[in-house]
């Protein structure tokens, strides 16, 4: 009987390690791929602020004087004018985010595609995943205008998601900033 | 009694994973933070080199180093102070409108909330600076500042400091 019961406690002991074992595996593992997902939309976050701090800082360049800047100015779309190359022509750029539909293959149901359009070329995808975009504009006081032709600054947020869930949740990175255009 | 001891091991092992999972959580929460201060900073930065150098400076013509405010009184008068209320400011920004050179900012707080990150504050300093030795504070007047914008957070960000220099 003695016997007996030192091999149970024996195997529920192995079975305890073995569980633990296992356990902390799976836990390592999936970190390990959270963190990867995470990186991979903070870089997308990063390209994307890039473009976007690009082309902000080009607003209003070389555009006659009393021209509005602004041609959009939209709490998630925003279109502007400005001499993106430095070459006496005026440019028209404009960010908007596609339909949800888009990028219903994805299990994220809210992450969209941000486009990026040049003039009349065709839309650019600047980023997929974003899920949410959201632009503030402020006239030369620093109080919120919607008047395109105040608009001295602007506060961007812009939230990114991977496209699966992990450990319940998407990856989910942020850029805020406020912007000043030299040329406003 | 070997069965006891490897339990103990493991024990250890799991709760040393544990604190790698928690620790990684905040890892991105730090990284978050470091973003967020560096894309505040460069935002403040730019907003005080698009103000003018000093009170005191002129449109036109020669100015003595002389002429401008003395390193002791660099901040806000009276009224460019209390136009920023409640302090420390926060979005929307009161300084754009209120402070119109660059040493107004000196001793200026700004506080940051975002979605993610509560807290986040920048605190300016602004020096004169030798015209030999741009990284020497001097406590006379010259034609270069040193704008130094000090950004921290409580829990996921220890000072860090971004500065430029602006000149008459």
């Amino acid at each position: 009987m003695g016997v007996i019961l030192d091999l149970a406690a024996s195997m529920a002991v192995r079975g305890a390690i073995v569980y633990i074992v296992l356990t902390m595996n799976i836990s390592l593992n999936q970190l390990l791929y959270e963190k990867a997902q995470y990186a991979i939309v903070k870089q997308t976050a990063a390209t994307v602020a890039d473009i976007f701090q690009n082309d902000i800082r080009s607003i209003g360049y070389n555009i006659p004087q009393g021209t509005s800047s602004f041609l959009v100015a939209d709490s998630n779309r925003i279109k502007f004018i400005g001499d993106l190359d430095n070459d006496l022509a005026i440019d028209t750029v404009e960010y908007y985010l596609g339909p949800l539909s888009e990028m219903a293959s994805t299990p994220n149901p809210d992450d969209r595609i941000l486009y990026r359009r040049r003039n009349s070329s065709a839309p650019f995808e600047a980023g997929h995943g974003v899920t949410r975009l959201f632009m503030q504009y402020y006239d030369g006081g620093g109080s919120l205008t919607s008047t395109l032709a105040d608009i001295r600054s602007l506060s961007v947020k812009l939230i990114m998601q991977g496209a699966t869930q992990i450990n319940g949740y998407y990856p989910t990175t942020f850029w805020e900033t406020f912007l000043l255009p030299s040329n406003l | 009694m070997l069965s006891a001891a490897t339990l103990v091991v493991l024990a250890a092992l799991v709760l040393n994973a544990n604190r790698l999972i928690v620790e990684g959580e905040k890892d991105i929460l730090k990284g978050e933070a470091f973003d967020l201060a560096v894309n505040h900073a460069q935002a403040l930065l730019a907003e005080i080199g698009r103000k003018k150098f000093d009170a005191a400076t002129a449109d036109s013509g020669y100015q003595a180093p002389s002429e401008f405010t003395p390193a002791g009184s660099l901040g806000p008068d009276g009224p460019e102070a209390s136009a920023i209320s409640p302090w420390p400011d926060r979005m929307p920004f009161r300084s754009i409108a209120a402070y119109d050179d660059a040493d107004d900012y000196n001793g200026y707080e700004r506080i940051i909330n975002t979605d993610l990150l509560n807290d986040l504050s920048l605190w300016v300093e602004v020096t004169y600076v030798s015209d030999t030795n741009p990284d020497l504070a001097v406590s006379t007047q010259t034609y270069f500042k040193r704008v130094t914008v000090l950004a921290r957070h409580p829990s996921y960000l220890n000072a860090i400091s971004f500065s430029t220099l602006v000149t008459n």
